[in-house]
């Protein structure tokens, strides 16, 4: 079979004339109506182009001519569309390439934020990669054609050599910086902005008492300042706010996306919020207090305003895996999860495939002993891609799911965040599953 | 090992996402329209067969019929035996009108055919005659794969290999052959029970077909819609894929 099939009579709304036949394993769909669908069948039950017309003949009592060119368009548009293509088998598993790497440079921080998914974990220890090494992982990532980096930490601004090593990043690939912006002053900024780089900087409350009482007193006030610095340095452009979302600011998030449009940035990033490090210890204060539901009224909120087409700003809600189309980048291997592409690193050395991963089954290797190649092609890795392109068909419920090969069995990090294995879908999949249908009831009663 | 993976024969034709999402719901029973050729001459194309939904482990005697997922469709043939291999259970099926057969993983099967309907007649798979019928089959078959299975993990077979596939090939219709004989006269000797009997057989079904005989559906030609990211965006709003991040903002 190569395609499954949502009507509206499935809704139980009212029976329009509109199905969505949907690839048994690509994100491909195509919307038909009854005739369309009828040959559609026909046509992938094998029924050779001549058959189909001449059942349509008996069927409705229609020339052989008309029935004919209906016939020749559908199977071309449904050919086009990758349907029919016979034996529609299991997608392969992704083949890991190196793109980007994820460097956490640095153990020290000049903030104990509550939240912090890496406090703690590092017991505090002042520990950095040593630039040489850096220096050394950069130059093999762009050996191996890879594009990007980000540069986390800790604070990454405290990296004893960290404009160096920014330096000669910069000549090899894209930066991507991740900081808490308090460090950063107008020579900072002048710094930044000779440089190809993105910066995102975390705001957690759009005033101060909220950002403060999760940061530390001060840290709104220093951390809007550096924006300034760096929107008078011409950055503007390159800036994005990161917010966790958690029980603190859980009804400031839509402030947040003001507070963001006011800056002039780029686009605000809602970011799950995680039960490990330092927010592990805090998580009565932080987590516990915030339900599904509260998340979902968020998502809600921001897909109104999206859909108001006046965000004015770019928005990432936080949620995964909500692709009713398949956006062009993803199309190379039809997978929009990066997993395969990206190494995260630790302060160690430590080698994982994602930042929601960093657990010890997941472990890749270590940079300081084996090289790049040996991680990115490691057994981990290979299983971990299988793993992204299995989930969907193994995780029972995401199975029988219409939307499984856009939705993908949602982000798998997080699964493993909200359930404590991948093999399950993560705490959104019932809302998801709705926004979806929402969605495909939508397309089905579009005019065309 | 290698088994030959067969292509998808049955399905259900329009609404087979809603069997999935009764089976979800913990519904029972539902009736299916089969489409394909590969259960012949048992199920014949346009047959109607009854499902009782069930869980994988409640299964299963050799020769009993069942009903599975694959690639997005739904199939419906005869069960042969199972084998556990690490922690999952996977089922050997087999179309009886097919020569190759394959296995399936237990998660996968969704119900087992309860009766076959077609052509006025019915036949009630769990009633005497039948349960002997589809257990002769099931056996036969199952001597059948385990030879062939034999003969394909034999010295002999890696030594000569290469003429093997083709009399494998032959033995294959020739078990199909033996099949259609056999099937058809097991069926015109047996047959089902008139339909009229049947009481769970709709008359409002019958009622329609009739009509739909008199005068011809009217005829709307067929469309077929793709929509660029751009409309979907004006519709829907922006793609979601993933915010933590490695994945928000590398390309
Ligand atoms: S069941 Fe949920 S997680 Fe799985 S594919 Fe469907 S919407 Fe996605
Ligand atoms: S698992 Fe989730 S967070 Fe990790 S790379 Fe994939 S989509 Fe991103």
């Amino acid at each position: 079979m190569s395609f499954f099939t949502y009507s509206p009579c499935e809704t139980g709304r009212k029976g329009r004339d509109a199905h969505i036949l949907f690839h048994a394993n690509e994100s491909e769909w195509v919307k038909v109506n009854d005739t369309g669908l009828e040959i559609a069948q026909y046509l992938d039950e094998g029924a050779s182009l001549d058959e189909v017309t001449r059942r349509l003949c008996a069927e409705y009592g229609i020339s052989e001519d008309a029935a004919r060119q209906d016939v020749l368009s559908v199977s071309d548009q449904l050919f086009r569309q990758h349907f029919l293509d016979g034996n529609a088998r299991e997608r392969p598993a992704r083949f890991p390439v190196l793109k980007s790497l994820f460097l956490h440079l640095t153990t020290r921080c000049n903030l104990s934020c509550l939240h912090c998914y890496m406090a703690g974990s590092q017991a505090n220890s002042n520990r950095d990669i040593p630039s040489e090494r850096v220096f050394r992982i950069i130059d093999s990532l762009a050996d191996h054609g890879g594009t990007s980096v980000t540069l986390s930490g800790g604070e990454v601004l405290l990296h004893p050599e960290i404009k160096k090593i920014l330096q000669h990043a910069a000549s090899k690939v894209k930066i991507e910086l991740s900081t808490n912006g308090t460090l950063i002053d107008r020579e900072w900024a002048k710094f930044l902005s000779d440089m190809d780089i993105r910066i995102q900087i975390s705001i957690d409350g759009s005033t101060r008492e909220i950002h403060d009482s999760i940061r530390g007193n001060g840290a709104f006030e220093k951390s809007l300042r550096a924006i300034e610095y760096l929107q008078v340095a011409g950055l503007g452009e390159k800036l994005i706010l990161a917010t966790t979302k958690m029980w603190q600011n859980i009804d400031d998030l839509p402030a947040i996306i003001s507070l963001g449009k006011r800056l002039g940035v780029r686009l605000v990033r809602f970011m799950p919020l995680r039960r490990e490090g330092s927010a592990g210890k805090h998580w009565d204060s932080v987590g516990s207090g915030v339900s599904i539901a509260d998340y979902e009224r968020f998502y809600e909120y921001t897909f109104r305003l999206q859909r108001s087409g006046q965000p004015g700003i770019d928005v990432n809600c936080g949620l995964s895996g909500f692709l009713p189309k398949m956006p062009e980048k993803y199309k190379t291997d039809d997978i929009w999860c990066p997993i395969g592409t990206l190494v995260v690193i630790t302060v160690n050395g430590d080698a994982y495939p994602c930042v929601l991963m960093m657990k010890d089954e997941f472990r890749l290797g270590n940079v300081f002993d084996d090289s790049l190649d040996k991680i990115i092609q490691s057994d981990a890795m290979i299983s971990v891609c299988q793993a992204l392109a299995e989930r969907r068909n193994k995780i029972k419920k995401c199975s029988v799911c219409n939307w499984r090969n856009l939705c993908q069995a949602g982000c798998m990090g997080q699964a493993l965040d909200n359930k404590g294995t991948i093999w399950d879908t993560d705490d959104f999949c019932d809302y998801r599953s709705k926004a979806y249908e929402e969605a495909f009831d939508r397309i089905l009663n579009i005019d065309d | 090992m290698n088994y030959e993976l067969q292509t998808t024969n049955y399905k259900l034709n329009t609404h087979n996402s809603s069997v999935f999402e009764l089976w979800k719901e913990g519904e029972r029973s539902v009736d299916v329209r089969i489409e394909g050729a590969s259960m012949l001459p048992l199920i014949r194309p346009g047959d109607t067969v009854s499902l009782c939904l069930i869980n994988g482990d409640e299964l299963k005697k050799t020769g009993d019929l069942i009903a599975f997922r694959q690639h997005g469709g739904l199939i419906v043939h005869r069960f042969i035996k199972q084998r556990r291999i690490n922690k999952s259970l996977w089922l050997c099926q087999k179309g009886d009108n097919l020569s190759g057969w394959s296995w399936i993983l237990e998660d996968d099967v969704l119900g087992r055919v309860e009766a076959i309907r077609g052509r006025g007649k019915v036949i009630y798979l769990n009633t005497r005659p039948w349960t002997w019928i589809n257990r002769v089959m099931g056996i036969s078959w199952f001597l059948w794969i385990s030879f062939v299975e034999k003969v394909r993990l034999s010295k002999v077979y890696a030594v000569v290999g290469r003429p093997l596939p083709a009399l494998g090939g032959l033995a294959g219709r020739m078990g199909r052959a033996l099949n259609s004989a056999y099937g058809y006269i097991v069926i015109k000797a047996i047959g089902g029970q008139d339909m009229m009997i049947d009481e769970r057989q709709e008359k409002k079904g019958k009622a329609k077909e009739e009509k739909g005989r008199n005068t011809m559906p009217k005829y709307i030609p067929p469309k077929i819609v793709t929509y660029t990211s751009d409309e979907i965006l004006e519709e829907i709003g922006p793609a979601m894929a993933c915010s933590p991040s490695p994945c928000g903002t590398n390309p």
